[in-house]
């Protein structure tokens, strides 16, 4: 019989406890970093970036120098004005590319690992489900915030910094777009985000998990409008999550609202979207998980 | 013997199907085999070890403390499951280090450890190439590097010679048998009984989710051996071969095919039956149209041990 060495090693990894979803959430995003078709997607995202860095710059750079022609005239015609309305403007040009972040991260996220068996290496790892998922939804989630709520944040800044005069009223005017503006940001992701995940847990082709969360999107944007055209009650056009971030939208940037139509619905229908897409995903991790 | 992984009558049930059915044994450091043949319930076994599946019943212990949901012991655990699992996209470094990520290790020690994770499983040269371009076998050796990245003490390794090379599979024997020898407790699973000869002499024979024996392989190979071994032949004139090895002390007896063209031979001593039948073929030019060993895959050994 062969007598094995037997020697004490200690564990010499840190503990990572609450951190355990990073390592999957970093992994997913050099995933989607491969592709040339996100890179592209994700050049475009900058576009927006860029026009309205352009006009900030402009209307801060016209405005500190109001002697100048074209100082004046912009004082005179307010064509346009760096208020709550720019950046609502700027959030909302994102949606259609946050929803094409989504769907060009979110679509193969989870089908990919179940076509490749990958979830029992996860899952032989210190890993659970909840990591697991929450590393996933964190790669997913990324880009979108990357693209809207850091612009708005940098572009309020920028705003403060170089009109240092009036810096003070505008805070005052507009302090709370720091808060609602990552909160809007976030009611425009999660829902794409986590219908993503959704389409792709119950899927393993990514073609089906891309195709099923444009056609679910629509139709619920249809849907909700037709009914609500036909029924001629507004609120229902609210089961529209589209339509929920919309008006969300006017509320928290905008703080203002259509008086007969009761806007907390939206704040409902988008809670409800999300947790039950991301119940749904979860339990169908879960499903993998143990049922293999 | 310290005792690693300590299973008391666990049982695991998919609805009425039983995968595992009251499976006990004691796992100590070294190389130990799971021998049986699909569906013996070798990969349910490794699932509920690496915490993937829950036991219906009975205990399961590594280190003393029950499996399930214990994180620490899984950082101490490497699983290399049979089947494909791999990005393509990613290169076998990539994958490998993200891997090692996952059990909480910090990010240069993942690297440091990757690396010679990989240059003992021989893939250094190819570790930044996609593993979409890998070979199966390059494939095998990146799911074997990432199941020992973070240095586990125990390891799982679900039939991890499927697809590999003979140098291939010559070198994975090697580096199981030296994980073994530093101590590690190594478990491999496969349904040949060659594979798990090379690597080690303690194997678990498991059978429709039953422990059917346990012990040294010699052990086994002697109840081989006292079952004759069969060989079918297909060749043009089987009488002739018959009559030939006829006076073999190792043939015990031989049947003929029902259309005349084949021969079933049972032999005590397979080894010189193999020896010798290549002579055989070349001194009288006999044409050799197949050669079949069902026996080969254990499962005649598995049917003679129910009995």
């Amino acid at each position: 019989m062969p007598i094995y060495e037997q020697t004490y090693k200690p564990w010499e990894a840190r503990s990572l406890l609450r951190w355990r979803w990073r390592p999957i959430a970093v992994q997913e995003l050099r995933i989607a970093m491969t592709s040339r078709l996100f890179k592209f997607l994700l050049l475009l995202s900058c576009l927006p970036f860029l026009i309205f860095l352009f006009l900030f710059l402009s209307i801060d750079m016209l405005s500190s120098n109001p002697d100048s022609l074209a100082g004046m005239v912009l004082e005179e015609t307010r064509i346009v004005e760096i208020d709550d309305v720019l950046f609502w403007r700027f959030l909302r040009l994102c949606i259609p590319l946050v929803v094409l972040c989504c769907l060009s991260v979110g679509s193969g996220l989870i089908c990919n690992d179940m076509r490749n068996n990958l979830l029992e290496i996860y899952f032989a790892k210190p890993l659970t489900s909840v990591d697991y998922f929450v590393g996933k939804l964190s790669a997913v989630m990324f880009f979108p915030m990357l693209i809207t709520a850091a612009p708005a944040l940098l572009f309020f800044l920028l705003h403060i910094l170089m009109t240092p005069d009036s810096s003070a009223d505008f805070f005052n005017t507009y302090g709370y777009l720091l808060i609602t503006m990552p909160v809007y940001a976030l009611a425009i992701a999660l829902p794409s985000a986590t219908l993503a995940m959704l389409c792709s847990a119950l899927s393993r082709s990514t073609r089906f998990a891309a195709v099923s969360f444009c056609a679910i999107l629509f139709m619920n944007r249809a849907l909700a409008t037709f009914i609500s055209e036909i029924t001629e009650r507004p609120n229902l056009k609210y089961w529209s999550v589209g339509h929920s971030v919309d008006a969300l939208g006017y509320v928290l940037i905008r703080k203002e609202f259509p008086v007969d139509e009761y806007w907390p619905y939206a704040i409902y229908v988008i809670a409800a979207w999300c947790i039950i897409a991301a119940g749904l995903t979860f339990y169908r991790v879960r499903a993998v998980e143990v049922g293999s | 013997m310290s005792v690693t992984i300590h299973a008391q009558d666990v049982s695991r049930w998919f609805g009425e199907v039983v995968a595992l059915n009251k499976f006990s044994a004691q796992i100590g450091p070294g190389v130990t085999g799971v021998l049986g043949p699909n569906g013996a319930g070798k990969s349910t076994f490794f699932k509920l070890c690496t915490s993937q599946l829950r036991p219906s019943q009975g205990d399961l212990r590594m280190f003393g403390e029950p499996v399930w949901a214990n994180y620490e012991i899984l950082r101490r655990i490497g699983f290399c499951p049979d089947g494909e699992n791999y990005y393509e996209e990613m290169t076998g470094y990539e994958f490998v280090v993200a891997l090692a990520r996952c059990t909480g290790m910090a990010s240069a020690d993942a690297i440091r450890s990757s690396l010679r994770a990989i240059e003992r499983a021989g893939m250094t040269d190819r570790m930044h190439d996609r593993i979409g371009s890998y070979s199966k076998g390059m494939r095998q050796r990146v799911k074997l590097a990432q199941s020992m990245a973070h240095d586990p003490e125990i390891l799982f390794l679900d039939e991890p010679m499927t697809g590999l090379d003979p140098i291939a599979r010559h070198d994975t024997f090697q580096l199981i048998r030296e994980l073994g020898e530093e101590g590690k407790t190594v478990v491999v699973s496969s349904h040949i009984l060659y594979e798990i000869e090379n690597v080690t002499s303690k194997v678990i024979l498991l059978n429709n989710g039953c422990v059917l024996a346990e012990g040294d392989i010699r052990q086994i190979r002697d109840l081989i051996d006292q079952h004759p071994h069969s060989v079918s032949i297909e060749c043009d004139r089987p009488r002739e071969l018959a009559n030939r090895l006829i006076n073999h002390s190792h043939i015990v007896s031989m049947e003929f095919d029902e259309n005349g063209d084949g021969l079933k031979i049972f032999t005590r001593d397979p080894n010189a039956f193999y020896d010798r039948l290549p002579d055989l073929v070349l001194e009288d030019e006999f044409q050799i149209g197949r050669i079949a060993s069902p026996d080969d895959n254990l499962q005649a050994v598995f049917e003679y041990l129910v009995k």
